[in-house]
């Protein structure tokens, strides 16, 4: 099936009432997340896979992906209007669009970060349906010698960008590897680190370790900081003026290339985006004085290269199966709880239902920009409700999500397990991100490690001999070294000085 | 901060230490190739050896601060541990109470209690957040929640 047969299919299925259904409660969900302060994608995503359990496989994906990027439009809406940005990628749209919203400009504001977000996302979904069969294409020669390189590539870089520390990130990234290899050993079927303990043959289960590291150690932490004071603003006209869109024109060109580029390399996040758009706008712009005073290029910029960069990071996970951040291996989780793997294979065995998510984006998307500017005041009046209840529900919901995932009390016990180690984690610093994609890519990794082994007879240089698997873990080692070889050129260039 | 730092790296060494013995104990390689064992171990070891690299590096490095608010207040402390607590006596009770009693009685308890919400509220989210949730997931979404094993509560159906 080529890409656009396959995509038309995909709109036909995505069209049914069901999935048209599914995209829009995920985009609400997902919008609401993203108003939510202290509540992130990939704990709002992990609290609420419970919902998809009893779903079909196409539509627990469409409502799960829909959530993904819905989040970063709800974000968009508190951080304009009330000064709080529900999620890190906002906080740059608070310098100028909280500005504008001060003068009244509130309306305009919103609308330009809703249409630049739905430019830079449907180019980015545009952008995966013409990368998906270039890719799928030289992915399918790729060995599990290739294959585990490059997930080592993913991981490497997700390690580097984590934090301020590598060693840290590296540690973290070790001790979700290591939570992984718990249950039976996938090959010879023995098990491992199990305590004797009949739940914990499947292994760990991703879900409660996650939203005890994301969801849980969030709530903890937040119980420590008095509630924000929320300044509300009026909101003006949604209709931007002419020359508002004139103004909007060069940034949200700049920020769907800018964000689409950057989504492509796993590791970066939505938030790098939408500063380094920022950063651009500000040297693009003829009158940079005007930047944190309430430009409009200030939100239309960075808030379009955040959605296009949350949506071309799925391409990497749709061709490749390699996740670029934490809530993008939680959608890979999803994949994989629906007995589904993603990566190159997934277009040739499960076209119908790849091209129906597909499709779904491009639905959830068009959703978002039509649905959400009329429901504003009804976010901002959710936002209105004291944390405290919404903690208290959010709770609820955590403590439901982990019991069904197997009608186990044992999974509660997981979930407060990892919240408190990720509220030890948050306080000493040490990045939760690698831990937690390293928990859902471990038994990928080893599974590919011990192929390649196994069919090399056991020899280690096949990982080095191999061209792209040799230059992929070069490549993996810059970036681990990078710390180490960035002082070692500063100590050369000081003695030489 | 070297104090904390030196509690979560012994942790993380215990962890690794403790991974490579099990490891040992499972087979490390089989004629097909690597065994259960292989992937455990040079993953520990890797972590061991990192962990001793960062706390070498954190006692050769110069004496950093407790960065501020490192340790919650006591009020917060007291909400932490309670929210916690409470986390920890759902687990016990939901399978002997019910889940509607158990949550009924957890969402009070954080509401009133660590969240100061007032009572008519604290009953109001409660009772929506037990009764309704079981409503919800159990009745309209099928989801398996559990249900009161004590002679009277299991009779009445909770």
């Amino acid at each position: 099936m080529d890409a656009f047969a396959g995509l038309m299919t995909g709109f036909a299925a995505a069209m049914s009432p069901e999935n048209l259904y599914y995209a829009f409660i995920g985009c609400m969900f997902g919008t609401l997340i993203g108003i939510l302060p202290g509540v992130g994608s990939a704990a709002g995503m992990a609290i609420l896979i419970p919902i998809t359990f009893k779903l079909p496989a196409a539509g627990a994906i469409i409502m799960l992906s829909a959530l993904f990027y819905g989040s970063y439009y709800g974000g968009t809406i508190t951080t304009v209007l009330l000064g709080v940005p529900g999620e890190t990628a906002s906080a740059v749209t608070l310098l100028d669009g909280y500005q504008m919203a001060k003068q009244g400009r509130g309306g305009a504001a919103l609308s330009a970060a809703a249409i630049g977000s739905f430019i830079g996302g449907t180019f980015a979904v545009f952008g995966l349906v013409i990368a998906a069969p270039v890719t799928v294409k030289y992915a399918l020669k790729f060995g599990p010698t290739e294959f585990f390189s490059l997930m080592i590539v993913a991981t490497a870089l997700l390690m580097g960008l984590a934090g301020k520390s590598m060693l840290k990130a590296l540690i973290m990234g070790l001790f979700g590897f290591l939570i992984a290899t718990v249950g039976m050993d996938p090959a010879v079927g023995a098990p491992r680190f199990t305590f004797g303990r009949v739940e914990l043959m499947d292994g760990v289960s991703f879900v409660p370790v996650v939203m005890g590291l994301f969801g849980l150690s969030e709530i903890l932490t937040n119980l420590e900081n008095p509630a924000q004071q929320v300044f509300e603003t009026k909101m003006s006209s949604l209709i931007p003026t002419r020359q508002d869109i004139k103004d909007c024109v060069g940034p949200v060109t700049r920020g769907t290339i800018l964000g689409f580029l950057l989504g492509l390399i796993p590791g970066t996040t939505q938030a790098l985006a939408a500063f380094v758009s920022y950063t651009m706008e500000v040297k693009a712009s003829k009158h940079p004085e005007k930047f944190g005073n309430g430009a409009i290029e200030g939100v239309a910029g960075p808030e379009t290269a955040n959605n296009a960069h949350a949506n071309a990071a799925l391409i990497p996970l749709f061709t490749l199966g390699v996740p670029g951040s934490p809530s993008i291996a939680i959608l890979l989780g999803a994949f994989m709880m629906n007995g589904l793997a993603p990566g190159p294979l997934l277009f040739t065995e499960h076209p119908d239902l790849t091209w129906t998510v597909i499709a779904s984006f491009y639905i959830g998307n068009f959703m978002l920009l039509i649905l959400n500017l009329p429901a504003i005041p009804m976010w901002v009046t959710i936002l209105k409700i004291p944390y405290a209840i919404l903690t208290g529900l959010i709770l609820a919901f955590m403590l439901i999500g982990s019991y069904s995932l197997s009608n186990s009390m044992f999974d509660i016990g997981t979930l407060i397990l990892f919240g408190i180690l990720g509220y030890i984690f948050r306080k000493a610093d040490f990045p939760l991100a690698p831990a937690a994609m390293t928990l859902i890519l471990g038994p990928l990794l080893e599974k590919k490690l011990r192929l390649a082994l196994e069919l090399s007879d056991g020899d280690f240089s096949v990982f080095f001999t191999r061209p792209i698997s040799g230059t992929l873990l070069a490549l993996a080692a810059i970036i681990i070294l990078w710390p180490a070889i960035r002082l070692l050129i500063s100590r050369i260039r000081r003695t030489a000085a | 901060m070297r104090l904390v730092y030196l509690f979560i790296g012994l942790a993380f060494l215990a962890m690794s230490v403790y991974v490579m013995v099990g490891a040992f104990a499972l087979e490390y390689y089989t004629p097909i190739g690597p065994g259960p064992g292989f992937f455990p171990f040079w993953l520990a070891a890797i972590l061991a050896v990192l962990t001793a690299v960062w706390l070498v590096r954190v006692y050769m490095g110069p004496r950093e601060p407790l960065p501020e608010g490192f340790f919650p207040s006591r009020s917060a402390g007291v909400q932490i541990i309670s929210v916690l607590g409470a986390l920890i006596l759902f687990v016990f009770l939901a399978e002997l109470l019910g889940f509607r009693i158990t949550m009924l009685g957890f969402l009070l308890f954080v509401l009133y209690g660590p969240g100061r919400q007032s009572a008519p509220i604290s009953i109001t989210i409660a009772i929506a957040g037990s009764f309704g949730a079981y409503y919800l997931f159990h009745d309209l979404l099928g989801i398996h929640l559990p249900f009161a094993t004590i002679g009277f509560l299991e009779n009445l159906g909770l």
